[in-house]
């Protein structure tokens, strides 16, 4: 693959790819998701002279580095002080909703999977937001593909069993 | 391309995603799991990302990009003058992924570096040199003395192998008036200007008169000084040497007195 290639498979997995990986950086909980999505890119660009299959190739390379890097921030946050929580009844601020949150705010999606625990969170967000395979993400993961076909039944019973407490709970 | 069918190709790519993560759950849980995971589906659509200054720098311009893909019988299709610019952008990618031009200054100027560190250390110190040599009078005066010992040194050595003519003029403040005084007086200043220098090593192969001998005393008397009455002759010797060319009258009385303190000496001693 000449430079060329490179060039054209770099900004086409840019083009297609950088809008699921920030959607997955940001319920992954990511602060600043977009310039994590950046750096992740710059990393692809790196790896990208050893990369094989093309943009299936790149879209399982991008995941595993943006795995890496919200595996790092939580780590990070960890041994950082704990941040004071954000109160909106108390801040005047406005800005304009993002789209995500116009689509997420009403059905609270993304509630639903912080009530989740950290491995069913990241096998649903890899294999529904990222459309990765059960051995991509078994390789992601670092599990076999049978112990992730097993965390994804659990993890869409759970979610299940969390949006029916949710529509049953007064709002 | 159109956003209809973008919007189109989207849903029906989502209904395949969550058709296939439903594939193990039973059609009742499926039913109602289906519009949750539409939701989470929702956020693999969003804006795109605007990239930064840097990775904007490694992406190729829409227009570039279609004009890679697209054949070469398309290429001279009528584009007026947009298909032109996007070639500017892609011409700097692949300037900034090539890497073989831009190293080559940076390498000769690294290459070069100790090169102009030394010049300028040395421009430097000489400066500084030149400085101290025309603001000190005493640093000067010490180049001269140290000049003026090394050229006695080898002028030393250049007269005891071959002959005593080239040593006067080192001590030529002192021989050069003794030699027109007397004929006496000429044979011991050279010599005393020798043992000033030389020492008696030089002298010993030649003890041939008592004015010869004289200067020998002389010499271990300034060095060691055994007895009072080894000073005695010494002082004609020291006489000369403070005035220097001043007193030039006065030397003819010192032969006068020169012969008297050798005969004294060598008897003194014996």
């Amino acid at each position: 693959m000449d430079p060329g290639d490179h060039a054209e498979l770099f900004t086409a997995a840019f083009r297609t790819l950088s809008p699921s990986v920030r959607g997955y950086l940001r319920a992954r909980g990511v602060e600043d998701s977009e310039a994590v999505t950046q750096d992740v890119f710059l990393s692809l660009y790196s790896r990208i002279g050893s990369l094989k299959g093309g943009l299936e190739g790149a879209k399982a390379l991008v995941f595993t580095i943006a795995h890496s890097r919200a595996v790092d921030h939580h780590r990070r946050r960890e041994r950082t002080p704990a941040l004071v929580p954000h109160d909106p009844e108390l801040d005047s601020r406005t800005t304009p909703a993002t789209t995500e949150d116009l689509a997420l705010g009403g059905a609270g999606a993304l509630s639903l999977l912080n009530s989740l625990t950290d491995d069913h969170r990241e096998v649903l967000l890899l294999r529904v937001v990222a459309d990765l395979s059960i051995e991509q993400t078994a390789e992601i993961m670092s599990r076999t593909a049978g112990a992730v076909k097993q965390l994804q039944r659990r993890a869409l019973e759970a979610l299940r069993s969390h949006a029916v407490i949710t529509e049953l709970s007064p709002s | 391309m159109n956003p209809i069918n973008d919007r189109e190709t989207d849903d029906h790519n989502d209904q395949r995603v969550i058709d296939q993560v439903l594939t193990d759950v039973d059609p009742d849980s499926a039913d109602s799991l289906r519009p949750l995971l539409a939701e989470l589906r929702t956020l693999a659509h969003g804006d795109a990302v605007e990239p930064g200054p840097l990775l904007e720098a490694l992406l190729l311009t829409e227009e570039a990009a279609a004009t890679s893909e697209a054949p070469a019988s398309e290429a001279p299709a009528p584009g007026p003058a947009i298909t032109g610019t996007p070639t500017l952008p892609a011409l700097r990618v692949i300037e900034g992924d090539g890497a073989s031009r831009p190293p080559r200054p940076a390498r000769r100027t690294r290459r070069r570096r100790p090169l102009a560190a030394a010049l300028v250390l040395t421009a430097a110190i000489g400066a500084g040199t030149a400085a101290a040599a025309a603001a000190d009078e005493g640093f000067r005066s010490t180049l001269n003395d140290g000049i003026n010992s090394v050229i006695s040194v080898l002028g030393g050595h250049a007269a005891s192998t071959p002959s005593s003519p080239p040593a006067a003029p080192v001590p030529a403040t002192v021989p050069a008036p003794a030699a027109p005084s007397a004929g006496p007086s000429a044979p011991a200043s050279p010599e005393a200007g020798q043992s000033e220098t030389a020492g008696p090593r030089a002298e010993a192969p030649a003890p041939s008169s008592a004015a010869t001998s004289a200067p020998r005393t002389t010499a271990g008397s300034s060095t060691a000084s055994p007895s009072p009455k080894a000073s005695l002759p010494a002082l004609p010797t020291q006489l000369p040497s403070p005035n220097l060319g001043v007193p030039l009258p006065k030397l003819p009385a010192v032969p006068g007195v020169l012969p008297t303190a050798p005969t004294g000496l060598p008897g003194g001693l014996h």
